[in-house]
């Protein structure tokens, strides 16, 4: 157990020393005023910043209280991901077992996938109006398609043998489903899943600047270009990076450590 | 071992399969027709490419004779059922079970209760050499391991008769002449009827009693080789060697065949 701690320890300073060190090099581009510090200030500084926007004092402008941003942001993409997490995943397994199924809609999915979310959000505005459904919408639409392909691709990925190997031992297809396909399909969908959260961010970000609800990490961001407060802006933005590796380490993280890195279906970059 | 019994019968059968975008049509198997008995150990040999892996996936109930028909215990065969076992060359184990798991996932798709999975279970480690690999995953066992693995889950629920498609071929030198040695023990405790396809002529000879030899597609059994020697066979028995001799002849023959008519395909498409 004490090695697997030590481990973990390395793996962290491992990752943080990269970080660290461009931290280190624009805090002394900022400082030195090699680049205009109101256009990038110093690391520091926008910390410093972010903790008085975390701290429950008003300080004025559009900033008021930064976990307010976050909480909302973050309600909105869960929303957004969880509808398109349950039915895309449903459908692209459908589509993995079924080529009625897949017949029918790869056509539909292979017109509309090019098309970026952000493309949507005009026409949504009108359906929807300028509110939280409007960017819940286009969070879910960015959320759809790696999950559905991914799925798919999943289910497609287990070979005929393993099928054949359940069936000798007299498997119904409700069985060969549940204990053979949805199992082997796990490493396709959690990648799906990574992108369609990644791709979501992107998205739930974007729309919030322009559908401006007064709440919102991209709307903070972009209101507080209008008063120049580049602090702010960088808070923001540092405050989506930081939710994003959550996601990623925690959430992701650990399920893939319990899932498809145990069973050596996928191996650790780390 | 009850030579009366005739277990799985092959009666004239025939597959042809059809062409596809990628793949020209072709007639795997001209007529096979053979017997095989309970409790016997029947290899099936042949050139590559002969439709002996495609007679063994008829038996299995994998897929379909285009023409005549296979019986198992007298009756025909129509689809997979668990009367039968089956191992693959590549192990084709569940990654995401156990050991333990694999061997039990016929078992607890027949719904067998939870002590039955597990007696069952620790016999079958017993048998073929898996003690203390129980919670182990299947990617951190060796190749030889892993089928070691697929021979028990093959047998945990106890069929009838045993399929095996070249179950030793990816393994190496070494770990595959110690695997024959102590799969000869796991079938004569077990005493089941063996199905074996195979490319080996000396792996054949170790294990069967008897020796089908494929020609090359459109196949037909071309000879049937007994080997009534006792187990553990020895390879320098002047018997052994000349039934070997007799097989390697026979084979001889279909792989020049092979190798002319696939010359010949390339020779066509050049011009």
């Amino acid at each position: 157990m004490g090695k697997s701690i030590n481990e973990n320890v390395k793996k962290m300073i491992s990752f943080i020393i990269p970080v660290i060190t461009v931290l280190v090099c624009w805090e002394v581009v900022s400082r030195l005023e090699i680049v205009n510090p109101i256009l990038l200030p110093p690391p520091t500084t926008i910390i410093s910043h972010a903790i008085i926007l975390l701290s429950p004092s008003d300080v004025g402008g559009v900033s008021f209280f930064l976990e307010r941003h976050v909480a909302i942001s973050f309600a909105r993409i869960l929303v957004g991901y969880l509808i398109a997490a349950v039915t895309c995943t449903i459908l692209g397994l459908l589509m993995g077992i079924n080529n009625a199924v897949f017949k029918f809609f790869n056509p539909l999915i292979t017109l509309i996938m090019p098309i970026p979310s952000l493309a949507w959000v005009p026409v949504v505005i009108l359906w929807l109006g300028l509110g939280n459904m409007t960017i819940v919408f286009v969070t879910m639409i960015a959320s759809i398609f790696p999950i559905i392909y991914n799925s798919a691709a999943g289910v497609r990925s287990m070979t005929i043998k393993h099928i054949w190997a359940a069936e000798i031992m007299g498997a119904t297809r409700k069985t060969i489903f549940l204990k053979v396909l949805l199992p082997g399909a796990m490493p396709y969908i959690i990648a799906g899943h990574k992108l369609a959260l990644g791709r979501a961010w992107r998205a739930l970000v974007a729309t919030e600047m322009v559908v401006a609800t007064g709440y919102g990490l991209g709307y903070l961001i972009f209101e507080a270009r209008t008063f120049m407060d580049t602090e702010t802006m960088y808070a923001g933005i540092g405050m989506i990076a930081l939710l994003g590796l959550i996601i990623e380490k925690g959430f992701f993280g650990s399920i893939e450590k319990k899932t498809v890195e145990k069973w050596g279906m996928s191996r650790s970059l780390e | 071992m009850n030579k009366s019994n005739v277990k799985i019968r092959a009666k004239k059968v025939k597959k042809h399969f059809h062409s596809t975008p990628f793949t020209p049509g072709v007639t795997a198997l001209q007529e096979i027709s053979l017997d095989v008995h309970e409790g016997e150990f029947a290899a099936l040999i042949g050139p590559s490419g002969c439709g002996k892996s495609t007679f063994l996936y008829i038996v299995a109930g994998f897929e379909k004779s285009s023409a005549g028909e296979i019986l198992l215990n007298g009756n025909t065969i129509t689809r997979p059922g668990p009367d039968r076992g089956i191992v693959f060359q590549e192990y084709v184990l569940f990654p995401w079970l156990t050991v333990e798991q694999n061997i039990t996932f016929g078992l607890e798709i027949q719904n067998k209760s939870k002590a039955q999975c597990n007696s069952r279970c620790q016999d079958l480690l017993e048998i073929t050499g898996l003690n203390g690999f129980e919670k182990n995953y299947p990617h951190t066992l060796s190749g030889g391991m892993q089928q070691r693995v697929a021979i028990a889950r093959a047998l945990a629920y106890d069929p009838e008769v045993l399929l095996m498609d070249e179950p030793f071929g990816a393994l190496d030198a070494q770990t595959k002449r110690r695997m024959i040695e102590d799969f000869i023990q796991i079938w004569e405790t077990m005493n089941k009827t063996v199905l074996f396809v195979t490319h080996s002529v000396e792996e054949a000879l170790m294990l069967a009693d008897t020796i089908f030899l494929f020609s090359f597609r459109p196949s037909k059994i071309k000879e049937v080789f007994s080997v009534d020697l006792p187990r553990p066979r020895d390879m320098s028995d002047p018997r052994f060697v000349k039934i070997q001799t007799a097989i390697l002849h026979s084979l001889d023959e279909e792989v020049e065949k092979m190798m002319k008519i696939e010359l010949n395909a390339e020779e066509a498409q050049r011009k």
